[in-house]
């Protein structure tokens, strides 16, 4: 056989030779005849499939019956009980998802079984479909690898459609099931299901649906007076904002937050501290966007989540700590720190305001030369500083143990003076000098640093706006 | 006449059968025998192809110019290809689909180019008729052997029909690259010893003259 | 771009010879000796990556908007055809050493279905993606030019085509290593040639297979 392809190959080239050989001599008129032989063989050809092409015509129509015939059977095959399937117009905003797929086409049978084809994203060449069917019950009764794309070995996952995931609820957090370490082609299933899924959640109304329940919590929440909505601008394309509850005597946050790029936008992201869990949740309006170009999206999504995180805990711990040590604390406004408030010496991290007026003031000192930093609290309440207690310590001295050790006398130093006292630091432990109040020094100039630091800010409020 | 008409005959479908004595049109073979409708869908579509490219360039032998031979001829050939995708698409939308992007390759199937280099355009239209079916039906039926082959131990089932629980006995391994690799490797060999077997037979009974080249041709194969 | 990918998919996943069957009379002909096997090869990934260069801009651009689709086979075989003639040409005439090398594989690559196989196969991926993306007018090579929704950028298709090649090439090298030795195998006389060469694919295949399932 090679043999054969061989000689073909040589007088390939033999012809090659002889027609260079054969201008040489100027048989131009030859090779003339040769290309229009050549060329009318073309046209006799283009022209005999031009024909051809009328004669064999699909027309659209015939395309789009064609195309319905092998959906229906598809159906038809996924589950054998439909009846009367009605197409249901797809819900746009919901119909992609940058980090599962996209959702072709929506069927529901009569019985209220849905069939959803959903695009998976993650296999090797592309993509696969997946037509899914969610009973009424938001458990998933069967599904079917419709369209393979670039899969090859799709095949190999589709015997286990007998097995895998039929019986289970429909939740974006379907685990990945892999088959022998097939994992692309795992992953792309997956997410098909996933996509299914959050579709059917969002939009059909079935089973639980993370982001209605988060928006519900979170107007339920609003609704009730003793916790504070407060929405934010991070910058000018972050906002977000956040509710705080302590149902079941336990603290949470929910955060809706929404970042707007170029062309996507992060629409729902919500962070609930007790559970630590975090749910991400993006609309759909990624669009249709090409494959190469969803991964740089995801990375995006990715990023702008870990992004609010990051504010949500940045912003909110201090609020947090707050309500745990003044239980009857019940928050009015959140103070956005303006720049400048973070010297040498001390910072302030937050103020909020509660609804009798006073302030919560969270505040860092540094304690000398020596190193570390004490982070406290304090309330104060008409001009006065009514209460005090130590958040965190980084200090490297035993000693600050010593200084919770005696808190409650220590406070007392600080407690019923106005804003305007000014306290003295301690010099540093020399030989002959008087210790101070506890003999820990850099802990106790620390604190004192942080109270000073403290009341300089709530007077600054104060004089700018006048209290309450 | 009636003697080269048999030449022919015997030739295409034994003595040169292109699948397993000549090992030509391996692609096709071993990608679309996966079940018997395909293969004989395909087995089908090339002897098409076969027979009508073979009869044009017979027509046109003494037209084309020694020269843009090849051009012309896959231009030829790469019509009626055109015109067998378009009909399939057309008539047999399920064929057409599962055979994809192999339909448009018959193209390069190297039997085709190989029949209207070798034997097309050198010999009159009947004959070049002839030997295109006689060709196209050693291939079909080769391709279909192996289709069958293939469906049955692979699938438990023929031409699309189940025959027993594919759970309780399959080979799915056969539907695989490799099953496809190692079916074409023993029905080599197996041909080989039939055809081995009967060749010695004849030359034994009539002291065959003529098959002795086509024994040189095998041992000239083999010692490739 | 995916370029991981392709690349995966291209040498192991998806290799033209030994999964797709495309390429297979070079593959059984031309894999007796390594050093012509690597020729053979690196004479495919060449024609490979310049017709999907030209292939793909000349469907996207003339024949879908023309609404030619249909001279797709005659329009991509004869520009494969002359690609490689001119490869030809310009080899022999500038590099005289890479000629005597690949040269002598370059006729035999117009007839080898790999090559038409990838071309049909940029332009699949082409059509399969815009029928998925049908709602979006979305223009990356075009800017303007065109209303197809292209998926698979020159860029890809290209990358695509040189990865297939090298695919091909890592196959058929590879069969000719183990040819080396097969060959010399002393087995029953009917197994002798090309049944052994397909029994030591077969092999090669389920090999390659495990790739398929990473």
């Amino acid at each position: 056989m090679a043999q054969e392809v061989k000689d073909v190959a040589a007088e390939t080239a033999e012809t090659t030779a002889s027609n260079e050989k054969a201008m040489k001599r100027g048989t131009v008129l030859q090779a003339l005849k040769a290309i229009a032989v050549l060329v009318v063989i073309c046209l006799v050809c283009g022209a005999l499939l031009a024909l051809c092409n009328d004669i064999f015509y699909i027309s659209p129509e015939e395309r789009a019956r064609r195309e319905e015939a092998k959906i229906n059977a598809a159906l038809k095959e996924v589950y054998p009980e439909l009846s009367n399937p009605e197409t249901v117009t797809i819900n746009k905003q919901y119909a992609a998802n940058a980090m599962y797929g996209s959702v072709k086409k929506v069927v529901r049978s009569e019985d209220g079984v849905y069939i959803i084809a959903a695009e998976g994203i993650g296999g090797y060449g592309g993509s696969i479909t997946v037509l899914v069917v969610i009973g009424s019950d938001a458990k998933i009764i069967n599904w079917k690898i419709s369209d393979v794309g670039g899969e090859t070995y799709a095949n190999d996952v589709s015997k286990h459609q007998g097995e895998w995931y039929i019986g289970e609820q429909i939740s974006t957090d379907i685990a990945l099931i892999k088959h022998g370490g097939a994992t692309m082609t795992s992953t792309a299933l997956n997410n098909a299901i996933k996509m299914a899924s959050y579709y059917a959640m969002n939009v059909l109304n079935l089973g639980s649906n993370p982001q209605k329940d988060a928006e519900d919590a979170i107007a339920a929440l609003l609704a009730d007076t003793d916790y504070a909505d407060y929405t934010f601008a991070v910058n000018s394309d972050l906002k977000y904002r956040a509710a705080l509850s302590d149902e079941n005597n336990a603290m949470s946050y929910f955060f809706v937050g929404s970042k707007e790029g170029a062309s996507e936008t992060l629409d729902a992201y919500v962070y609930n501290v007790e559970t630590e869990a975090k749910v991400v949740i993006l609309k759909g309006n990624l669009g249709y966007t090409a494959r190469h170009e969803q991964d740089a999206v995801i990375a995006k999504s990715e990023d702008i989540a870990d992004e609010l995180v990051t504010k949500v805990q940045d912003l909110n711990y201090y609020e947090f700590k707050i309500h745990g040590y003044l239980e009857d604390f019940r928050l009015a406004q959140y103070i956005a720190i303006t720049d400048g408030w973070d010297t040498d010496d001390a910072r302030i991290n937050s103020v909020c305001v509660g609804e009798d007026g006073a302030y919560v003031v969270n505040a860092t000192g540094k304690g000398g030369f020596a190193s570390g930093t004490v982070t406290v609290n304090v309330v104060i309440k008409d001009g006065v500083i009514a209460d005090l207690n130590v958040e965190s310590h980084e200090s490297q001295s035993y000693l600050s143990d010593h200084i919770l050790n005696i808190w409650d006398t220590f406070k007392m130093l600080f407690v019923s003076n106005g804003i305007d006292t000014k306290f003295d630091t301690t010099p540093p432990v020399d030989e002959g000098s008087t210790p101070g109040h506890t003999g820990a020094t850099y802990s106790e100039n620390a604190i004192i640093r942080a109270v000073n630091y403290a009341c300089e800010y709530v007077k600054s409020l104060t004089e700018q706006g006048g209290t309450n | 006449m009636k003697n080269r008409i048999r030449e022919i005959a015997l030739d295409g479908t034994i003595r040169q059968n292109p699948t397993f004595r000549l090992v030509l049109g391996t692609c096709p073979t071993l990608a679309v025998t996966t079940t018997a409708f395909n293969s004989l869908g395909m087995g089908l579509a090339v002897t098409f192809v076969l027979i009508c490219s073979n009869v044009i360039i017979s027509l046109l032998r003494n037209v084309i110019p020694d020269r843009v031979r090849i051009p012309c001829f896959i231009v030829i050939i790469a019509t009626f290809v055109t015109i067998v995708r378009m009909f399939m698409e057309a008539y047999i939308p399920d064929l057409y689909e599962s055979l994809g992007v192999f339909l448009s390759l018959i193209v390069v199937n190297c039997i085709i180019l190989g029949r209207a280099e070798s034997y097309a355009s050198h010999n009159p239209v009947g004959y070049s008729a002839l030997d295109g079916l006689f060709m196209g039906l050693g291939f079909t039926v080769s391709i279909t052997v192996m289709g069958i082959i293939r469906e049955l131990l692979g699938s438990a089932s023929l031409f699309g029909l189940k025959l027993w629980d594919a759970n309780a006995f399959s080979i799915p391994f056969f539907t695989n690259a490799a099953g496809a690799f190692l079916t074409y490797g023993l029905l080599i060999a197996i041909f080989n010893v039939c055809y081995n077997a009967v060749d010695r037979k004849i030359k034994h009974n009539q002291h065959g003259k003529m098959l002795q080249s086509v024994e040189t041709q095998t041992t000239a194969k083999e010692a490739e | 771009m995916d370029v991981l990918g392709i690349i995966i998919a291209a040498l192991f996943a998806q290799n033209f010879v030994l999964v797709k069957f495309m390429g297979i009379c070079p593959f059984l002909g031309v894999s007796k000796k390594p050093s012509a096997a690597l020729g053979m090869g690196l004479a495919v990934t060449a024609v490979m990556v310049i017709t999907c260069l030209v292939t793909y801009p000349i469907y996207v651009f003339v024949l879908l908007p023309l609404k030619l689709e249909y001279l797709e086979i005659i329009v991509f075989i004869l520009i494969i055809a002359a690609l490689v003639q001119m490869l030809e040409m310009i080899l022999k005439k500038f590099s005289p050493g890479l000629y005597s090398a690949l040269g002598i594989y370059l006729p035999l690559v117009t007839t080898n279905c790999a090559i038409l196989g990838v071309a049909e196969l940029v332009i699949e991926m082409t059509t399969v993606e815009e029928a998925h993306f049908v709602h979006r007018v979305f223009n990356t090579v075009a800017g303007g030019f065109t209303d197809y929704g292209m998926a698979m950028s020159l860029g890809e298709a290209v990358f695509s085509g040189l990865m297939y090649g090298l695919g091909f090439t890592l196959a058929i090298v590879l069969l000719a290593g183990l040819r080396q030795k097969v060959d010399k195998l002393n087995v029953a006389k009917p197994l002798r040639g090309f049944p052994m060469t397909m029994l030591t694919a077969c092999f090669m295949a389920m090999a390659f297979y495990i790739f398929t399932l990473i």
